[in-house]
C-alpha cells in the first residue's frame, strides 16, 4: 500500500506547490511545501533517505520551475541530509525548535539560489535577501511549526483514543 | 581494474557525483528550448494533476460566485470589466495605428502588426518557487506552440514561451528578472527595453535622461524584438527618476495585465517585421 501511496503523495505535493489554486500564501510569498516535507522526512527517517527524497523532489521541482539550473536537486537533497544529521543529535524537538531549524534550512536554500544568481550575474543585492530569502524562510518556518503541532496533536489524540 | 574500483568505491562515487553536479549545474542543459526525455513524463503527470486541481477549484469557485453570491450582478460586473479592458486595449491599439498611419509613408506600411498564428491556452500552474516568475499553459507542440512565441491577454503583454513539451509550455513572465521586451512610449515615441525586476513593477531601460517621460505615459510594444507586433499594451509609467550626471533615466512602470485575474492567455507567433515582410514580398515577386 505504501508503495502506491508514497508516489501519489509526492506527485500531489509537487503539483500542489505550483498549482494556481494553491491558496497558501503570506504577503505574496508561497511557502515551500516540498522543503518542509523533505525536512520532516530527513528528520524522522535519517540522512540517507532524507537526501534521496530531497534529490527526487528537487528534480520534480526543477522540471516545473523556470530556474536557470537544476538547483533544487542539490538544495533539497542537502536539506534532507542535513535534517537527518540534526535528527540524530536532537531528541524530541518541540515545535519551536522545528520552526527555527526550518527557518535556517530555508535560509540556506535561499543563499544557494542567490549564489547561483551571483554566478549568472542576475542577483539583486540586498533585495533578494530582504524581499525573498528572509520572508520565505519566515513563512516556511511558521508553516513547518504549525504542521508539526498539528501532526503531534493528531498522533496524541489517536494514541489516547487507542489507549482508552 | 575491478579491484581498484572496489577499493576506491567512495572516491568513485564522489567523482561521479562531482561530474553530475557540473553537468546539472550547466545552464545549457536546463535552458534548452524543449523538455528532455527525462523531464517530459514527469511534466505530463504533474500537468495532468495540476489541470485537474485547477478545473476542480475553478468549478467550485465559479459555482460559489455564480449561483450563491449575487448571480446576475457578479456576471454583469465581470462582463463589463472584461469589456472595458478589451475596449481600452483596442483604443490604445487604434491610437497607435492612427499615429502610425499619419507618420509613415507607403514604404512603411504597418505590416509589422501582422500576426501569423494565435493559440488560446489556459494557465494551469505557476512557478513553484518564489524566485522565478513563470507559468505553465495547457497548450504545447501539438497545437503549434514554439519557444519564442509571445503571450498576451486582453490587458496586454504577459511574457513569452521559453520551453515546450507536446501538451504543455512554460511561459517566462515579463516580470521575471531575465525577461526583456522592446517597448516604446506611445506619446513621444522614445524606444527602450522593458525589463522585469521580480515584483509588481517593471523598468523601462535605455531612455536618455533628456527624453520627455511623464507619469501615466503608456508604454506599448515597439515590435522590434520579433516577438510581439507593435502596439500591444505593456503598462503605464508610475515613477520617473532623472539622476544627475547619468546618461539614462530610471522609468518604472506598472504592467496593465493583471495575472491574478487571468485564466486564459493568447499565444501569438512572432510577427514578420516590416523589413522581413518586404524582403519576402520582393522575393515572391522576383
Amino acid at each position: 500500500m505504501r508503495i502506491i501511496l508514497w508516489p501519489i503523495f509526492l506527485i500531489l505535493i509537487t503539483a500542489f506547490q505550483g498549482s494556481i489554486s494553491n491558496p497558501i500564501e503570506a504577503g505574496g510569498i508561497r511557502p515551500d511545501l516540498v522543503l518542509i516535507t523533505v525536512y520532516f522526512f530527513g528528520m524522522f527517517r535519517g540522512e540517507i533517505r532524507g537526501g534521496l527524497l530531497g534529490a527526487l523532489l528537487g528534480f520534480f521541482l526543477d522540471v516545473t520551475s523556470a530556474g536557470p539550473v537544476y538547483s533544487n536537486i542539490f538544495s533539497k537533497s542537502f536539506i534532507g541530509y542535513l535534517a537527518g544529521v540534526i535528527g540524530r543529535w536532537v531528541h524530541n524537538p518541540g515545535y519551536l525548535l522545528h520552526m527555527t531549524l526550518i527557518f535556517l534550512v530555508s535560509l540556506i536554500q535561499g543563499l544557494i539560489i542567490i549564489l547561483i544568481f551571483l554566478f549568472l550575474g542576475t542577483t539583486r543585492f540586498p533585495e533578494d535577501i530582504l524581499y525573498i530569502a528572509l520572508p520565505q524562510a519566515v513563512v516556511d518556518g511558521v508553516l513547518g511549526g504549525i504542521i508539526y503541532s498539528l501532526i503531534s496533536l493528531v498522533r496524541k489524540r489517536t494514541f489516547q483514543f487507542i489507549k482508552s | 581494474m575491478f579491484r581498484f574500483l572496489t577499493l576506491n568505491k567512495k572516491i568513485l562515487i564522489a567523482f561521479i557525483l562531482l561530474i553530475g553536479i557540473f553537468v546539472l549545474l550547466s545552464p545549457e542543459i536546463k535552458q534548452s528550448p524543449e523538455y528532455n526525455l527525462l523531464e517530459r513524463p514527469f511534466l505530463t503527470i504533474t500537468g495532468f494533476v495540476q489541470s485537474g486541481i485547477t478545473t476542480i477549484s475553478h468549478g467550485i469557485s465559479s459555482t460559489w460566485n455564480g449561483y450563491v453570491n449575487l448571480i446576475n450582478v457578479q456576471k454583469e460586473n465581470e462582463m463589463l470589466a472584461e469589456e472595458v479592458k478589451r475596449l481600452r486595449s483596442e483604443v490604445i491599439y487604434l491610437k497607435e495605428q492612427i499615429s502610425t498611419s499619419d507618420r509613415l509613408t507607403e514604404l512603411l506600411k504597418p505590416v509589422d502588426s501582422y500576426v501569423e498564428k494565435q493559440v488560446v491556452a489556459s494557465i494551469i500552474a505557476k512557478d513553484p518557487a518564489n524566485w522565478y516568475e513563470a507559468l505553465v499553459i495547457n497548450k504545447g507542440e501539438k497545437e503549434g506552440v514554439e519557444p519564442g512565441m509571445g503571450v498576451i491577454t486582453a490587458g496586454g503583454v504577459i511574457g513569452r514561451v521559453v520551453k515546450t513539451a507536446p501538451d504543455y509550455s512554460r511561459v517566462l513572465l515579463m516580470s521575471d528578472r531575465s525577461s526583456a521586451v522592446a517597448g516604446v512610449i506611445q506619446r513621444t515615441g522614445y524606444e527602450g527595453i522593458v525589463e522585469g525586476q521580480h515584483g509588481r513593477t517593471l523598468r523601462l531601460n535605455y531612455i536618455m535622461s533628456d527624453a520627455d517621460v511623464q507619469n501615466g505615459d503608456i508604454i506599448i510594444t515597439s515590435g522590434t524584438d520579433g516577438v510581439f507586433p507593435r502596439g500591444i499594451m505593456i503598462g503605464r509609467v508610475n515613477r520617473v527618476e532623472k539622476p544627475q550626471n547619468r546618461l539614462f533615466q530610471t522609468v518604472e512602470l506598472m504592467p496593465e495585465a493583471d495575472l491574478s485575474r487571468e485564466r486564459e492567455v493568447l499565444v501569438i507567433k512572432p510577427p514578420v517585421s516590416s523589413d522581413a515582410y518586404r524582403l519576402l514580398k520582393w522575393e515572391k515577386e522576383e
